[in-house]
């Protein structure tokens, strides 16, 4: 658990996961079209 | 230390103090990055008018022409998985991912020169055949840095990075209709620039993971961890022996078998919601339910690898087969009863399953086999997907002509096909199921 919470390992997990969590949005939006 | 240098240390053990969980987000960098692969298809319809941009003109290229480009990447994908394994071995995880930036990068750049001198070949040949090598070599290599770092959480470690490749998607095409609008002008469908920036930007992501990602000490293991007994461990079998032995022709088997039955119906998925409900779900909302899909292939990748660190890799494949099979004979009643919400949930925990198939794969791989080559056994094995990727569109493509051409509407045209992808599905048990343990040498335990 020490070695998961290292501010460069943090960093490391952030970048890549908030472009994905974008594209996440981008895509659950567009399939709010389909109970709307 | 110059970059030949850096590279040259790329075999060299990770430092002492080195954290294990800087290498996922390296692995993740690339396979969001080469996952795009999955939403080529956005640019497909702008490369049918790049000469009369507003509509199609004389001399635009045809979209069977276009269709090419995808089939032969993931052809050259599967090349590459299957024979690059023992090059990925020798030179190490940073070389091998540098040249896959280089090949996915420049076959960006290659193909828009592709577009802006109209030429096709040279997008077949840029990222048909340059893209695909790199497509193959950076699917292959992180999965094989990441088996090696986590040998107590085999199945949660590939999972991450394979989820990568289905994320991938989901960042890449709104992000490519983004740029095109961008770059769209009175002479121009913003195709060629696109593909410029996305070169860049997925040259950059994909040196980033070569540079961040780093391989353990031969003898290195997670603190307080001793393989459990049975465990193949990195003395595991060479590529002959695994060749030789009957689990690697039912592993073949049981990837080949989940995936036809699962991306068959993700290529179809638009079309069949729209058949299944007619004058109830339009173009728009069939959209949603890809997009929907793509968020649990991409969700199952994560769930059902670290579900199978859990109850085990074969008893994971089981759930896949049998629930997969159940869900596949079932759905055809969700359609019948008019419920659209009844069909969503079906086929979303079908392809859940799909991806979990992918994600749980280099687990089981490596515990059949251990990490000695794991990079040529898992690259031979992943031929299966190439197979499926052919056979799965012709067989649910096939029975829906033959249902239509014998006066089935076209609302249950699909019954026939999905009970035929359930009996896929059993026969994929029983090869499941026969799966024993290898011991040195190969064959069954």
């Amino acid at each position: 658990m020490k070695r998961l919470m290292q501010p460069r390992v943090i960093a490391s997990w952030a970048t890549v996961c908030l472009p994905l969590a974008w594209g996440a949005y981008a895509t659950l939006q567009r399939a709010l079209a389909l109970f709307t | 230390m110059s970059n030949a240098a850096a590279l040259a240390a790329s075999t060299a053990a990770a430092p002492q103090a080195w954290s294990r969980w800087l290498v996922p987000p390296a692995a993740l960098a690339v396979h969001l990055s080469i996952g795009q692969l999955y939403a080529f298809s956005v640019f497909n319809e702008p490369l049918t008018r790049v000469i009369g941009v507003d509509a199609r003109a004389a001399g635009d290229w045809r979209l069977t022409d276009v269709g090419w480009i995808f089939s032969l990447a993931i052809v050259v994908l599967g090349l590459t998985a299957a024979f690059a394994g023992p090059w990925i071995e020798r030179v190490g995880p940073r070389r091998a991912l540098a040249l896959a930036a280089c090949c996915f990068g420049g076959g960006f750049a290659v193909s828009a020169v592709g577009v802006l001198t109209h030429q096709i070949v040279l997008l077949y040949a840029g990222y048909g055949v340059l893209g695909g090598l790199g497509l193959g070599l950076g699917y292959v290599t992180p999965v094989t840095v990441l088996v090696k770092w986590f040998p107590d959480r085999r199945g949660l470690a590939a999972g991450l990075a394979i989820m990568g490749f289905g994320g991938g998607a989901l960042i890449a095409a709104p992000l490519s209709v983004s740029l095109m609008q961008l770059f769209r002008s009175a002479t121009s469908v913003g195709v060629a620039e696109t593909f410029l920036a996305m070169g860049c930007l997925y040259f950059a992501a994909i040196g980033a993971g070569a540079a961040a990602i780093r391989l353990p000490a031969p003898d290195w293991r997670p603190e307080g961890w001793t393989p459990p007994p049975g465990r193949v461990e990195a003395n595991g079998a060479a590529p002959g022996e695994a060749l030789r032995a009957p689990q690697f022709w039912l592993l073949w088997l049981v990837l080949c078998l989940n995936v036809a039955a699962g991306i068959g119906v993700l290529g179809q998925a638009s079309v069949m919601i729209q058949e299944a409900f007619p004058g109830r779900v339009g173009a728009e909302a069939a959209a949603g339910f890809v997009g929907l899909l793509s968020l649990f292939n991409m969700a199952g990748r994560l769930f059902w690898s670290a579900v199978s660190d859990w109850i085990g890799r074969r008893a994971t494949y089981c759930v896949f087969f049998a629930a997969g099979a159940a869900l596949y004979a079932c759905v055809p009643f969700a359609g019948s009863l008019g419920s659209v919400a009844l069909f969503v949930v079906g086929y979303a925990l079908i392809i859940s399953m799909f991806g979990g198939g992918f994600a749980a794969f280099p687990a089981y791989v490596s515990d059949l086999f251990g990490t000695r080559a794991f990079a040529p056994i898992y690259g031979r094995l992943l031929t299966a997907w190439s197979t499926a990727g052919v056979l799965g569109p012709v067989l649910i493509n096939y029975l829906r002509e033959h249902q239509i051409a014998r006066g089935v509407a076209p609302a249950e045209a699909y019954t026939l096909t999905m009970y035929v992808l359930a009996c896929v599905l059993v026969a994929g048990f029983a090869c499941n199921a026969l799966i024993r343990p290898v011991r040195s040498g190969g064959g069954k335990r």
